[in-house]
């Protein structure tokens, strides 16, 4: 994995948190008994966790030698 | 008697499928419409050299070149003067905010720590526009020419 293509999976890393912040209601201006997560809220907070997930992975596996347990080469599994 | 009010028209320039779907959430939550989107500079630039969006929301890297490719571009051609064109991004350096004001932007948002308040001035500036025939822009609430410090 290229530099640059560290810097990609890292900003859609941070791009996932924004939007889990954003759905979250992290503003602490909403009173504290508010209920703030719908169905459809936390299906989409789930998505951004998810893609977060994935960004991590592919960056591990890249740090980790291109595969799980870091043998280049071997049964990576990705 | 007619109604003369029409809904903000936004286009988004962001590669983020995530934050795309956020944004777009939030335009039609507002009862604006959007009206385009992509994540690739030159298509943005193609489709607002022929759109005429109320407020452009602008990512600094995309997909194919930059944000600051379709500012440039804007800036250039002179296309979207009367335009809101806010940019929203992870690269919330200095030396990036000056540059961005420099090409044309009228705001500036971090995206890690103003996503609220690029949602609100979406929203507000929706409400304006649905309450007369275009955004005002002399608003002091919503100046769009007021700096943000991130």
């Amino acid at each position: 994995m290229q530099p640059d293509d560290i810097g990609k999976e890292l900003y859609k890393i941070m791009d996932a948190l924004v939007a889990l912040k954003v759905d979250l209601s992290c503003d602490p201006h909403v009173p504290g008994e508010t209920l703030v997560l719908s169905a459809d809220k936390s299906r989409d907070a789930c998505e951004a966790l998810d893609s977060a997930f994935a960004s991590i992975r592919n960056l591990a596996a890249a740090f980790n030698g291109g595969g799980v347990g870091g043998a280049l080469g071997g049964a990576s599994g990705h | 008697m007619p109604d003369i009010s029409k809904p903000l028209q936004v286009y988004v320039v962001e590669d983020s499928p995530i934050i795309r779907r956020l944004l777009a959430s939030t335009i039609e939550a507002a009862g604006a419409k959007l009206i385009g989107q992509t994540g690739n500079a030159d298509k943005a630039i193609a489709e607002l050299s022929r759109m005429h969006p109320d407020l452009v929301v602008i990512d600094i890297g995309l997909r194919i070149g930059s944000g600051f490719d379709v500012l440039e571009a804007l800036q250039q051609h002179q296309l979207l003067s009367a335009a809101i064109k806010v940019v929203f991004t992870n690269h919330a350096s200095a030396e990036f905010e000056a540059l961005s004001l420099k090409l044309g932007a009228n705001r500036f948002f971090d995206k890690s720590s103003d996503s609220s308040e690029v949602l609100a001035l979406i929203s507000a500036l929706a409400a304006e526009s649905r309450g007369s025939a275009m955004p005002s822009r002399g608003s002091n609430r919503h100046d769009p020419t007021k700096r943000t410090v991130t």
